[in-house]
C-alpha cells in the first residue's frame, strides 16, 4: 500500500480561506479535511470545499485544450496542445492590437481564483484598459467606495469581541463574505450579543436576533441614512469623532435631516419606524458594535450610497478601527495586487480609453468596466469595437444582468478564448477552451488581494490532467506577447513574499503570514482620503461631478418608480438566493452538492402562492419586462407576500446541448442592465431587485 | 475508549449541510442515501445523525441480528454479511424498501409490525414483545380491542389475505401476563420531577409508562374505584377479561408508577394545588365518559338506561336482568357492547335501533359480525322519536323510519326521516348509547381563556401542549371517542413532550415530519399461505356467560403465521426514531453510521463534527457533557 501524503494548503472553493489539510495517495487527491491550525478556518469546511474531489475528478471536466470544430456555439471540440491554445490566442491578440489597438481586447474574470493580480498584470501590460470583472457590483465595489470615504474596507471584528452584531444582507452561514466565515461570526455570537438582522427573508440570523428588520428588497441606503436620523436625533453620536475625524459632517446632517425623517425612511423600507429608531439606538448605545454586510447592498443603483452611509455609521459612532468594530486590518508586508498588476504601466492614453470611464469614474479608478459596456462595444462597435476576449473562470451568460444581452454579445465577438473547468454555457461559445487548474493544483499567496490581514500558502497537490492553475496561463501567455514575467509561477510568488522577508518555499512551510494589528491608527495619521478624515462629504466625488453627499435613489423598476408595471409584473423580485452548495454559477455537476439542491428554488408567500395557485414543489414561471423562467415553487411564510426571493446562478449541466439550459432557469434573464439602473459612479449593475410576476407551468 | 455517541446542540445548527458532504467523502459514498443529514424547515434545521441510543431499536428490530452494540463504546453498528435487506431481492431489491410499510403506517401507534412479525416468525418473542413496547405498553389489550388498521393496508393481500397481526400481538403480550416473558423494567436513570396523570385509561396508563421509564416520579391520579378508565368501565369482560387489565396495570406499578384512586383532580384537588406539591407537569387524559342524550320525550323514564352507565354497573359486579326487550339505541361500540350484555344477562330479545344504514355504522364489522352471530337483531334506518311508558316505567318506542340522501358536499350520505312512516316498538327497557363526550365541568374552571368553543383544553395537535407550558392533554379527553391505539399513542406522544419540556428542549422540532407508506412492494417470490383461522367461542356458549369470545392462538400458528409476512419495508430503517437509518439501493442493504470507524482508531474525531461550523454536533460520553448538549 503506498503512502498517503497530508498537504497542508488552503481552499478556494468559494473566496477562500480556509485551511485543508489533503491527503494524497498516488498522485490523486482522496479527501480533504479541515485544518484546525487555520486562523480562517479553525478546522471547519463547507460542502463546497469537501467535495472539491467530485469537482476535480469530475467525468466531464476538461483536462486539456481545445478548439472549436464546426460553427461557434455548435459544441463541437478537437483537442490541441497547450503549444497551439496559446499560439492561437497570442496571435489573434497581435492582430487585434495592430489593427485596432490593445484596448480592442477584453480581459475578464468572474469571482476569481485568487489570480486577479496576474490577471490584471497581463492587461496592463498588454494595454488595454477594458478589464470585465464582477467588481462592479461585488466587493471591489464596496472597496472602491470606503476606498474615497475611509482609505481601505472596514471589517467586522470578530476577534475583538463585538457586543452588538448588525447582520445586513447576509447569509453567512451558507455564504462567504468575503473576510469571514459563518464560523467567525458564531463564536462572537455564542458569546452573547446584541444582534440585529436586516433582510427581507426570514433565515437563521433573523431568527435568533434581537431585532429583524424585514426591509424592502434594494433600500437598504435609505434605510442606512435612517439610522444616522435617529443617532443624529438623538444624539447618540460620538462627539468627539465626529468633530475631529469627520469631513462634511455638517452639510451630511443637514441632508438626513431635511430629507430622511423616520416617516419618509418608513415609506421607503417598509420598516417600522420605531423598530427602524430601536435598531439604531442599539446599534449606537452597543459598544463595541460592528457591521457585517453582505453583496446584495452593492448590486444596486445604491452602491455607493448606501456602502457610504454605512461606513459613514461605523465611524459616527465610534466603532470604525476600534477593537470589536469595523477595522481597517493592517495586512502583512508582502507586494500589494497593485504593484504586482502594475496599474502605473497602463498609460493615461491608454487609460483613457476605458469603456465607460468617463462615465463611471469611480470604477474606472479601481480599473473595472460595466459589462453593458462590453456588449455594447461588441454589439454596436461603439465607441469602439471589442474583437477578442479572454474570459477566466467567468460565466457572463449566467452571472451577469440581462443574459440575453451578454449571451448575444459573447456570441457575436470575433475571438474569444474562456479557461475553465467545465463547458459551461459560456465555454461553449469561446474558440479556445483553456483548462484551469483548481485550487488542488495551484502554488498561491493566497488571499492577498483581500483586506483580512492574511495571506495564505496554497499549496499544488496534485496535477491532474494537462490542467494549468490560471496563474500560470497570464504567465505562458504574458510572456509570448513580450511581457515581463517569470520563468515559473514560484519565481512569480517569491517576488509577491520578497518584501516580507521569506520566500515561497519557507512560506509553504509557515502556512501563513498575519499583518501586525494596531487599532485607532487614524489616531496617528489620519484616514487616508484627501483630507484625511472619513469623507461623508467626498472630495473625490465632488471633483468628479457626483453628489458629494450620500442619499438613496428609488429602485429603477419599482412599485414606486415604475407603478404602470404594476399591472402585468406586481411583485418585487429579490434575485440572487444563495444556497449552502453552489458557487455563483459553479457545482451545478457535483453530484453531493446537487442531491441537496436538485432544482432551483423560488421561495413565495404562501397567499401569493394560493393566489396563483401555486402549491408547494410546483414548477413555476417567472416573468420580468426582460423575460421568463421557471423554478422550483417553495412557500416561505416569512417574507413578505409582495417579495418573490429566486435562487441565482442556474444552468443545467446535465443538459448535454451546448446551451446547457442556460435560459431555462437563469434568473439574469429576468434583470436589468440599462444604463439607468446602474450606479452612476461605480457602474454597479442591479442584479438583485426588479419587478415580476409568477404563474404555475402548465406542464 | 468510552462510551462515545454523537449529540446535537438543537439550536445552533445552521443547515451548511457540511456534514451531508464530509460524511460522504469520509466513506466514499456516492450520491444517494445518506447515514446524516439536514432537515430544512425555514428557518430550523435540525441534522438527523445515528445517535447510537442506549436501546438502539434498530438493533431489536433485527430480525437478522445483523445490528450489534459495542458493550465498551456503545456504538451500534451494521453487519453487511448479515443484513439482508429484510429479504430485499439482489437487483431487485423492491423500490421502496426506505419507505415505510403499510402495516406501521397504518397503525396509529406506529408500532414496527413488520419488526414485530418478522422476529416473531424466528420465534424471538421477547425480541418481538420488546419491539411492540417501543411504541405501544399494552400488547395484551390491543391484542384483544384494536380495530387493527395494519392489517387493513397489509400487501400481503395481494397475494392471498392480510396477515393475522393483532392475533400475534395478543400472544406476545400475553406471554408477559403468564410471566413467560419477564416484564422489562430497565428504567433511565432516575429523575427528581413528579409528574402528574390525571385519568388512569390507556392514555394516561401510557404517558405513565414512558415517563416511568425516563425515571420519572408518575402519579395518576383516578376519580372511581378501579384504575382502566373506559377499559375498567365500559368494556365488556367478553372483550377483555378483568384479569387481563389487572395484570397491565400492575405493570405499570411495578414500574413505581403511583395510582391514586378515588381521587378526583378539579373540585378539591386542583392542578394549581399539585403545582404547589411540587409536581411539574400534567398530562390530563380524562376520557370521554358523559353519555350524550337524545333529547326526545321520555328519556326521564325509568327502565331507560344510559349505555355507559349500564355497561360501568355490569362491569362492578351488577347482573341485573333489565327485561326480555331491550332497545339498544345507537351505532357504536358502546351500543354493541350493551346489547350484547343485555343479551347475556337474560333479555333474549335485545336488538339495536340505528338510525343510519349498515354500512355507516361506527362499530367494527368484527363486532356487529359476532353481535349477528349472538342472534341479536339490528333494525337500521331507525330513528327513535319518544320513549312512552305507564306508571313512570318505559314500555314502547315511537319511532320513524329514516332514509339516507345523496351524497353531500363533504361525501356523506345524511339521514331523514320518511313521513308517515311513524311506528311503535314494545320495549321492556331502553339503553341510549349514541355516543359520549368528555366531562371538563370540574376542570375547566382552572384553565380560564384556554379552552376551546367546546369547552375542551386547547392543545397544539402535534406536542399535545396546552396554553399552559406544563399542561398537556390528549386520548378521548379532547379528541372524543376514539380507539384504545390512539389513546395509547396520544399518551407516548405526550410522554415524549413532557419530558422534553422538562429538560428545557424544543418540543416540536423534528417531529411531524410525517412518513411515506410504501406503494409497490416486491412480493413476486411469495407463494400462496393463507391466513390462520381465527376461531372465537360458539354463540350458543357465548350468551350464557361474560367469558371471553375472541381465542388466542397457540405459539405453533404465531410461528406460521408470522412467516407469512412478505417484509415490503426494512425493519430497522423504518423503526429508527431520527430517520437516519437507510437503504442502500443497489447493494440491498441497510446502512448507517459508523461514528467512523477508522478515523476513531486513529483517536480523530467523526468527520461530521470536525468540519461542523458551529459546533452542534459533539461526540463523546453523553453523561460527561454539560449545558444543553444532549442526545435528542
Amino acid at each position: 500500500m503506498t503512502e498517503v501524503k497530508k498537504i497542508r494548503t488552503v481552499c478556494r472553493s468559494c473566496h477562500g480561506g480556509c485551511g485543508v489539510i489533503a491527503q494524497v495517495k498516488d498522485g490523486r487527491v482522496i479527501k480533504v479535511e479541515g485544518d484546525p491550525s487555520s486562523p480562517i478556518g479553525r478546522g471547519t469546511l463547507c460542502t463546497k470545499g469537501l467535495a472539491i474531489t467530485q469537482l476535480a475528478y469530475h467525468p466531464e471536466r476538461i483536462l486539456y485544450p481545445l478548439k472549436r470544430a464546426g460553427r461557434k456555439g455548435g459544441g463541437k471540440w478537437e483537442r490541441i496542445t497547450w503549444d497551439e491554445a496559446l499560439d492561437t490566442i497570442t496571435g489573434k491578440f497581435r492582430k487585434v492590437i495592430a489593427r485596432l489597438g490593445p484596448e480592442s481586447i477584453v480581459i475578464g474574470q468572474g469571482t476569481g481564483r485568487d489570480y486577479e493580480s496576474h490577471l490584471y498584470r497581463f492587461a496592463n501590460l498588454l494595454g488595454t484598459p477594458n478589464v470585465l470583472t464582477a467588481g462592479h457590483m461585488c466587493y471591489v465595489s464596496r472597496v472602491g467606495s470606503t476606498l474615497i470615504t475611509c482609505g481601505t474596507l472596514p471589517i467586522a471584528d470578530y476577534e475583538g469581541d463585538p457586543k452588538c452584531i448588525v447582520m445586513w444582507a447576509c447569509n453567512p452561514q451558507w455564504t462567504n463574505p468575503d473576510e469571514y466565515k459563518g464560523e467567525a461570526f458564531f463564536r462572537a455570537y455564542k458569546k452573547g450579543v446584541k444582534l440585529i438582522c436586516i433582510d427581507p427573508r426570514k433565515g437563521y440570523v433573523a431568527d435568533r436576533a434581537d431585532l429583524w428588520l424585514k426591509i424592502r428588497p434594494g433600500t437598504d441606503a435609505a434605510l442606512s441614512l435612517g439610522f444616522h436620523r435617529v443617532i443624529i436625533e438623538e444624539e447618540l453620536y460620538d462627539r468627539d469623532f465626529v468633530e475631529n475625524q469627520v469631513h462634511g459632517w455638517e452639510p451630511f446632517r443637514e441632508r438626513v435631516m431635511n430629507d430622511y425623517p423616520l416617516e419618509v425612511v418608513e415609506k421607503i423600507t417598509w420598516v417600522d419606524k420605531d423598530l427602524i429608531r430601536q435598531a439604531a439606538r442599539m446599534y449606537a448605545t452597543t459598544k463595541p458594535a460592528c457591521i457585517h454586510w453582505g453583496v446584495p447592498t452593492e448590486q444596486t443603483i445604491n452602491c455607493v450610497n448606501y456602502t457610504r452611509t454605512t461606513t459613514g455609521l461605523m465611524a459616527i459612532t465610534g466603532n470604525l478601527d476600534a477593537p470589536g468594530g469595523n477595522v481597517l486590518f493592517v495586512n502583512p508586508p508582502t507586494r500589494t495586487v497593485a504593484e504586482f498588476s502594475r496599474h502605473r504601466d497602463l498609460s493615461p492614453k491608454q487609460q483613457e480609453k476605458r469603456l465607460g470611464g468617463d462615465q463611471f469614474k469611480l470604477g474606472a479608478r479601481v480599473a473595472l468596466i460595466n459589462p453593458k459596456k462590453a456588449w455594447d462595444a461588441i454589439l454596436t462597435g461603439k465607441p469602439y469595437p471589442l474583437k477578442a476576449g479572454l474570459l477566466c473562470g467567468s460565466n457572463p451568460v449566467i452571472t451577469r444582468a440581462n443574459a440575453k444581452e451578454a449571451y448575444a454579445a459573447l456570441k457575436k465577438i470575433e475571438f474569444l478564448a474562456v479557461a475553465d473547468f467545465f463547458l459551461t454555457p459560456t465555454a461553449e461559445l469561446a474558440d479556445i477552451f483553456l483548462p484551469s487548474g483548481t485550487w488542488l493544483e495551484q502554488n498561491h499567496v493566497a488571499d492577498n488581494w483581500k483586506r483580512h490581514g492574511y495571506v495564505l500558502a496554497r499549496q499544488k497537490c496534485v496535477e491532474i490532467g494537462e490542467c494549468w492553475q490560471d496563474h500560470k496561463i497570464f504567465l505562458e501567455l504574458g510572456r509570448r506577447m513580450g511581457q515581463e514575467w517569470w520563468p515559473t509561477v514560484e519565481n512569480a510568488l517569491d517576488y509577491l513574499l520578497e518584501p516580507a522577508g521569506i520566500t515561497w518555499e519557507e512560506f509553504k512551510e509557515k502556512g501563513y503570514l498575519r499583518g501586525e494589528m494596531v487599532y485607532y491608527k487614524y489616531k496617528e495619521r489620519g484616514f487616508s482620503t484627501p483630507t484625511k478624515k472619513v469623507e461623508l462629504y467626498s472630495t473625490v466625488l465632488e471633483k468628479w461631478g457626483y453628489d458629494p453627499l450620500p442619499k438613496y435613489v428609488e429602485v429603477p423598476e419599482s412599485p414606486f418608480s415604475t407603478p404602470h408595471l404594476l399591472k402585468d409584473y406586481p411583485y418585487i423580485l429579490n434575485a440572487g438566493l444563495r444556497t449552502p452548495v453552489f458557487f455563483h454559477s459553479a457545482n451545478r455537476q457535483v453530484p453531493w452538492l446537487r442531491e441537496i439542491r436538485p432544482d432551483p428554488l423560488v421561495e413565495i408567500h404562501p397567499e401569493t402562492a394560493a393566489r396563483h395557485g401555486i402549491k408547494n414543489g410546483h414548477w413555476v414561471y417567472i416573468s420580468s419586462p426582460r423575460g421568463r423562467i421557471k423554478q422550483r415553487a417553495k412557500l416561505n411564510e416569512h417574507i413578505d407576500p409582495r417579495v418573490i426571493v429566486a435562487e441565482h446562478g442556474w444552468w443545467y449541466p446535465e443538459r448535454k446541448d451546448p446551451g446547457h439550459g442556460w435560459d431555462v432557469s437563469n434568473v439574469n434573464i429576468l434583470t436589468d442592465n440599462a444604463y439607468e439602473t446602474l450606479d452612476p459612479a461605480m457602474g454597479s449593475t442591479n442584479l438583485r431587485v426588479c419587478l415580476c410576476n409568477v404563474s404555475p407551468c402548465e406542464d | 475508549m468510552g462510551k462515545v455517541v454523537l449529540m446535537l446542540n438543537e439550536v445552533d445548527c445552521m443547515g451548511c449541510h457540511a456534514c451531508e458532504v464530509a460524511c460522504k467523502q469520509e466513506h466514499g459514498s456516492p450520491a444517494g442515501p445518506k447515514v446524516i443529514r439536514i432537515i430544512e424547515s425555514s428557518p430550523y434545521f435540525k441534522p438527523l445523525f445515528c445517535h447510537h441510543c442506549e436501546d438502539a431499536p434498530c438493533r431489536l428490530a433485527c430480525p437478522e441480528g445483523a445490528i450489534t452494540k459495542d458493550g465498551n463504546t456503545g456504538i451500534v453498528l451494521v453487519d453487511r454479511e448479515k443484513c439482508d435487506g429484510c429479504k430485499a431481492e439482489a437487483g431487485k431489491s423492491g423500490p421502496e424498501k426506505q419507505e415505510t410499510s403499510s402495516c406501521k403506517y397504518g397503525c396509529p401507534a406506529q408500532i414496527d409490525v413488520q419488526g414485530v412479525t418478522t422476529l416473531a416468525a424466528k420465534g424471538k418473542f421477547a425480541e418481538a414483545l420488546r419491539l411492540i413496547k417501543l411504541a405501544n405498553p399494552f400488547p395484551s389489550l390491543c391484542g384483544r380491542l384494536c380495530p387493527h388498521p395494519c392489517e387493513a393496508g397489509c400487501f400481503r393481500s395481494q397475494i392471498d389475505q392480510p396477515l393475522a397481526i393483532r392475533a400475534i400481538e395478543r400472544f406476545l403480550g400475553d406471554l408477559e401476563i403468564k410471566g413467560k416473558i419477564p416484564i422489562q423494567r430497565e428504567i433511565k436513570s432516575k429523575r427528581k420531577e413528579k409528574v402528574a396523570v390525571i385519568g388512569s385509561g390507556p392514555a394516561g396508563l401510557a404517558c405513565a409508562y414512558y415517563l416511568a421509564l425516563e425515571g420519572y416520579r408518575v402519579v395518576v391520579f383516578e376519580k372511581d374505584e378501579h384504575p382502566g378508565g373506559m377499559l375498567a368501565v365500559g368494556i365488556p369482560a367478553y372483550r377483555l377479561p378483568a384479569e387481563i387489565l389487572a395484570a397491565q396495570i400492575e405493570m405499570i406499578r411495578s414500574l413505581g408508577v403511583v395510582i391514586k384512586t378515588r381521587c378526583e383532580v378539579g373540585r378539591k384537588k386542583t392542578i394549581g394545588g399539585l403545582r404547589k406539591e411540587g409536581f411539574k407537569a400534567f398530562f390530563i387524559a380524562i376520557g370521554a365518559h358523559k353519555g350524550s342524550r337524545l333529547n326526545v320525550p321520555g328519556e326521564e323514564l325509568a327502565g331507560v338506561y344510559q349505555g355507559l352507565e349500564y355497561l360501568k354497573g355490569i362491569n362492578s359486579g351488577s347482573r341485573l336482568n333489565i327485561g326480555k326487550r331491550v332497545a339498544v339505541i345507537g351505532g357504536g361500540n358502546a351500543a354493541i357492547d350493551s346489547v350484547r350484555s343485555a343479551r347475556r344477562l337474560g333479555s333474549d330479545e335485545a336488538f339495536i335501533l340505528y338510525r343510519r344504514g349498515m354500512k355507516e355504522m361506527p362499530a367494527t364489522p368484527e363486532e356487529i359480525n359476532q353481535c349477528r352471530e349472538e342472534g341479536i337483531p339490528i333494525r337500521t334506518l331507525t330513528q327513535p322519536l319518544k320513549f312512552f311508558g305507564s306508571n313512570g316505567r318505559v314500555t314502547g318506542i315511537e319511532a320513524v323510519r329514516m332514509r339516507l340522501t345523496e351524497l353531500d358536499d363533504t361525501g356523506r350520505r345524511k339521514a331523514e326521516p320518511v313521513l308517515g312512516t311513524e311506528f311503535k316498538i314494545k320495549v321492556d327497557a331502553v339503553i341510549v348509547a349514541i355516543g359520549q363526550e368528555a366531562d371538563w365541568d370540574s376542570l375547566a374552571s382552572q384553565f380560564p381563556g384556554s379552552l376551546t368553543d367546546r369547552g375542551i383544553l386547547r392543545i397544539d395537535p402535534l406536542t399535545l401542549q396546552s396554553d399552559h407550558p406544563d399542561v398537556f392533554s390528549g386520548g378521548d379527553g379532547v379528541r372524543g371517542s376514539r380507539t384504545v391505539v390512539e389513546a395509547i399513542s396520544d399518551g407516548r406522544r405526550a410522554a415524549v413532550s413532557i419530558n422534553r419540556y422538562l429538560r428545557g428542549e424544543n418540543l416540536s422540532l423534528g417531529r411531524g415530519n410525517g412518513i411515506n407508506p410504501i406503494k409497490n412492494p416486491q412480493h413476486s417470490r411469495y407463494e400462496k399461505a393463507p391466513r390462520i383461522e381465527l376461531s372465537c367461542l360458539a354463540p350458543d356458549l357465548r350468551i350464557t356467560s361474560f367469558r371471553e369470545v375472541q381465542k388466542g392462538i397457540t405459539k405453533a400458528l404465531v410461528l406460521r403465521e408470522a412467516k407469512r409476512c412478505i417484509s415490503c419495508g426494512t425493519s430497522c430503517v423504518q423503526i429508527c426514531p431520527y430517520e437516519v437509518m437507510q437503504f442502500d439501493q443497489p447493494a440491498g442493504k441497510a446502512i448507517k453510521c459508523d461514528l467512523c470507524l477508522e478515523k476513531r482508531e486513529k483517536n480523530e474525531a467523526p468527520a461530521c463534527l470536525a468540519v461542523c461550523p458551529t459546533r452542534c454536533i459533539l461526540w463523546g460520553d453523553p453523561e460527561k457533557q454539560e449545558g444543553k448538549y444532549r442526545i435528542l
